[in-house]
Parts: C-alpha cells; sequence; structure tokens
C-alpha cells in the first residue's frame, strides 16, 4: 500500500457520499474538515487514526498536510475531478474508479458514515468555527503565529472548556491540605 | 512522593495509584497522559487555574464503552516544575 493511499481512498468515499447525499456545503473546505473529523475520531475511539495524513494548522482549522498531492494524484489518476460551481467553492467529485473500501475495517467505515450523516446538513461554515474551537488547533495556531505547525492526534483528548468547575476547585482544596500547601 | 519523570512531567505515588485505578474502567487514558504530559512539558499552563494558587487542572474527555467520561489530571506548577498530583473523573 502507498504512503497515501487510506488517504486517498478516504478523500473519493467522502467525495462520492457528499455528492449522493447532497450534502450542504459540500466543498474541499468540508473535505478537509470531514477528513480532520474522522481521523481524530478514530485515534479518539480506536487508539489510531484512519489514514496516515499528518495533520497541520491552517487559517481554516485543522487540514491533513498530505491532501493537495493526494488531490492532484487522484486528478491525474483520472478518480477525481474538482468542479467549479456557482460559489467559486471547489466541489470534488469522484468518478472513474470507485473508491476501494477494502483498505479499511468495518469500524472506521462505520465511523466515517456516522461522521457523514452527522454533518450532512452541516455548512463548512459551521464546521470551520467549530474546527476553531478545537483545542488541538487554538495551541498550534497561536493567532496566526503557528501556521502549518503539527496538530499532535492526542490533542483530540483534550477537553476544550476553559472554565474551573466546582468540584475541581473543591478537590483542589483537599489535595492543597493533603500536600500541606496554602491556599 | 516523586518517583518517575517522563518527558519533564514528575508524577506523584498519589497519581500513580489513581492511575491504576481509573485505567481499569477507561480507555485511551494513556494516550491521554502521554499527549497531557507532552502538552504540559512545552507549555506548562496550559491547564486551568483552580482556586488554589499553584494547583493546576487538565481537563481531559475519554471514550468509555457506552460513551464518553470527562476526567481532570490535576498538576502542581509552580512557575518552573509540572508534577501530576492526582486524577479524578468528573461527578
Amino acid at each position: 500500500m502507498g504512503e497515501t493511499t487510506k488517504l486517498k481512498e478516504l478523500i473519493l468515499y467522502l467525495s462520492q457520499r457528499m455528492d449522493e447525499d447532497q450534502h450542504v456545503g459540500r466543498g474541499r473546505i468540508k473535505l478537509a474538515k470531514l477528513l480532520w473529523r474522522c481521523d481524530f475520531a478514530a485515534y479518539w475511539r480506536f487508539g489510531e487514526p484512519i489514514t496516515e495524513a499528518h495533520y497541520h494548522a491552517d487559517r481554516l482549522g485543522p487540514a491533513p498536510a498530505e491532501e493537495m498531492l493526494a488531490l492532484r494524484d487522484l486528478e491525474g489518476d483520472g478518480r477525481l475531478e474538482l468542479r467549479n460551481e456557482w460559489d467559486q467553492q471547489q466541489i470534488p467529485i469522484a468518478i472513474g474508479e470507485p473508491p476501494n473500501l477494502d483498505v479499511f475495517s468495518a469500524a472506521q467505515i462505520a465511523l466515517v458514515d456516522d461522521q457523514l450523516r452527522r454533518y450532512q446538513l452541516v455548512t463548512a461554515r459551521t464546521m470551520v468555527d467549530e474546527a476553531h474551537e478545537f483545542p488541538g488547533w487554538i495551541n498550534a495556531w497561536r493567532k496566526g503565529a503557528g501556521k502549518h505547525d503539527p496538530i499532535p492526534l492526542g490533542s483530540v483528548f483534550w477537553d476544550s472548556r476553559t472554565e474551573i468547575e466546582p468540584w475541581e476547585n473543591e478537590h483542589a482544596r483537599v489535595l492543597a491540605e493533603e500536600l500541606g500547601i496554602s491556599s | 512522593m516523586v518517583f518517575r519523570l517522563s518527558v519533564g512531567v514528575a508524577k506523584s505515588g498519589r497519581f500513580e495509584e489513581q492511575l491504576a485505578q481509573l485505567g481499569a474502567g477507561l480507555e485511551r487514558l494513556d494516550e491521554a497522559i502521554s499527549f497531557a504530559e507532552e502538552q504540559l512539558t512545552n507549555h506548562p499552563a496550559s491547564g486551568i487555574p483552580t482556586a488554589v494558587p499553584g494547583i493546576y487542572s487538565f481537563p481531559t474527555r475519554l471514550p468509555t464503552g457506552n460513551g464518553l467520561a470527562h476526567v481532570s489530571i490535576f498538576y502542581l506548577y509552580d512557575g518552573k516544575d509540572v508534577r501530576f498530583i492526582d486524577l479524578k473523573r468528573s461527578p
């Protein structure tokens, strides 16, 4: 299997399904956000991502660093077309040889299908807004200073909340007393 | 008592005990701890300050067999060193 085989097949599968299911805002931005969602959700659930992609901080959220080359290869192989539509958003359309789902496990496909269902009626803009709340991206992006900095898969475990909860303060006081720390 | 150093983050005995107890019922806990170690080694103040100066909470979200669990990693940061002191699941 090539270095980006799974990434390419997942791009094709997502493109095919976004088209068949008439996803809202089914352009390249939504494709990148779905790839991020699928890989990080798989790491969260199974301990490993679906594709070989590495994610970095882009203005629009986490993006697979290898996506551009994978798209170019798929276009060159006659398996994908980037169609320009009325709103100038490029729409990825799977053509020619269908995606090879044999490279994925049943659990991975089920997870991808779940993400597709969840975001079918969600715009790319909303997905970008959600991505901007992802701690892994916030930490890597650093208000633009970290453009293209890597986003570790483990950041999916990081809870996005920024406010302390009452039980945490209470537990901190207990710990302080036990450890002899003055509060 | 500090008995293990790992990528710049020390862990107390209490933390290790809690890790062993919680680990039995939670998935991906080891990966989440590894990420927290890496993150706090590079950015020690990434957690949320508690009401006790010097004690922070690093909140994580983990999968369980039937959903999601919130687990907070409590650590001490004195401006220089990070020490994991406790681990607690959200009540």
